[in-house]
């Protein structure tokens, strides 16, 4: 009996050496609920269901080889270390979906990317096809512009030519009424001589039809010039004309000189002037007279009398 | 030595053997350094970001890998760690999909766009 107590204190302290160990381990089963954790062979089921697809198979390749090493754990696991597995593997097999998730979108993805530069490229063809349809249009309308700004520069230029034209035409209508207005101006001239010379002839043929009546001479126009009571020197064979008319006349006969014009004043003087004259071409003063009188038509002229 | 002295000194020695047994001595270093790799990964590829609720689950297993680890409860913190690797790998993982998914998604948007400018110039006189 002498070995019994210290196999009973034996027995005791391995019992209180196993409760302390055991706490931990059951705190793990706490942290990783026991109750309803898949086993292995679930977690192989659903993990080959998922990677049966040859899609998901080889897209998410490395993530299947990790769940099956966290199955083969979870297989070999000691029983207090199977929650954890099993929630380990069971991650991991939702890792497989999503890996195999992520390598579909990244498919759409570079399709996407694909599209998006052949669209990219589309539309800069699209615009470039524009920017020269735009560029095609403003060139015709530019040279629409062009075109109309030389239609109008012609007809400026018409205009500016029959403007000329009007001015050379007024010039020469000018002219035209100049060369008229010198016509009319030789026409009264010519018409101013044929009175003269008709008066010259009624005087020269006055005495012979009226023997004792008047006798008229009339002075040339050309005797003054205009506005001057001097007779010019030219005049001096019309003044000598003059005088042997008069001295021709029979010496009873008094010679009147009569002036004529707008200006009654110039019209005496050159009536005095005249008389002046014939006294020095010889003709008697006593014979002689003059008179003045204001008219519209200037005119000298030497009226033979007999008393 | 007296037989009876003896016995209480294997009865020790069997004490302690049994004690050594039952305790994980080794700490699971290695485990956790690899769930913390596994989540440094998860962060690089924007869990964060893109799978937010997934990285935290991972993220927090860890911390509870770490805390069991400091308590010296080291069968816990390798089931923790063990559990916390595959969650940052699940993360990475959903991070990568939800990215593509989002690039998938504008990619869509732009190229609707992009066909009915196209659609439109095209139909232009």
């Amino acid at each position: 009996m002498n070995a019994r107590p210290s196999i009973m204190a034996l027995m005791a302290l391995l019992m209180a050496g196993l409760a302390a160990a055991a706490p931990p381990r059951r705190e793990v089963t706490a942290a990783a609920p026991p109750a309803a954790y898949p086993d292995a062979d679930e977690l192989a089921a659903r993990l080959d269901s998922i990677a049966a697809d040859p899609q998901v198979a080889t897209d998410a390749s490395g993530a299947i080889a990790a769940a099956r090493v966290s199955l083969e754990q979870l297989r070999e696991a000691r029983r207090a270390d199977r929650p954890s597995w099993s929630r380990t593997t069971e991650r991991r097999i939702h890792t497989v979906q999503v890996e195999a998730e992520a390598a579909r979108l990244e498919a759409m993805r570079v399709e996407l990317e694909r599209a998006n530069e052949r669209l990219q490229l589309d539309l800069a063809r699209a615009e470039a096809a524009h920017a020269r349809a735009e560029l095609e249009l403003q060139r015709l309308q530019a040279q629409i512009r062009a075109e109309e700004a030389e239609r109008l520069r012609l007809a400026a230029d018409a205009a500016r030519m029959e403007g000329e034209q009007a001015v050379q035409d007024a010039e020469a209508a000018r002219a035209e009424a100049r060369q008229a207005k010198r016509i009319a101006s030789a026409q009264k001239q010519a018409d101013a001589l044929a009175r003269k010379e008709a008066e010259l002839a009624a005087a020269l043929q006055a005495p012979a039809s009226k023997g004792a009546g008047a006798q008229v001479l009339v002075a040339d126009d050309a005797l003054f010039e205009d506005g001057s009571a001097t007779i010019v020197r030219s005049g001096r064979a019309e003044v000598e004309r003059l005088a042997a008319e008069i001295a021709k006349a029979p010496a009873s006969r008094k010679a009147r000189i009569e002036a004529r014009g707008p200006n009654r004043t110039l019209a005496q003087r050159r009536a005095e002037a005249l008389r002046l004259a014939l006294r020095e071409a010889g003709v008697a003063d006593a014979r002689m007279t003059v008179q003045a009188e204001r008219s519209d038509r200037e005119r000298i002229r030497i009226v033979l009398h007999g008393d | 030595m007296t037989p009876k002295r003896a016995k209480i000194h294997a009865a020790f020695v069997l004490f302690a053997i049994v004690l050594a047994a039952c305790t994980p001595v080794r700490p699971p270093v290695d485990e956790l350094a690899a769930a913390s790799r596994a989540l440094a990964a998860a962060r690089d590829a924007g869990a964060p970001q893109w799978a937010d609720q997934d990285y935290r689950v991972a993220d927090e297993g860890l911390r509870q890998a770490q805390a069991a680890m400091m308590r010296e409860q080291y069968d816990e913190a390798v089931a923790f760690a063990r559990i916390a690797e595959a969650d940052a790998e699940f993360a990475a993982a959903s991070a990568r999909a939800a990215k593509t998914r989002a690039e998938v998604e504008r990619l869509q948007a732009e190229n609707d766009a992009l066909a009915r400018t196209l659609a439109q110039m095209e139909s232009r006189p």
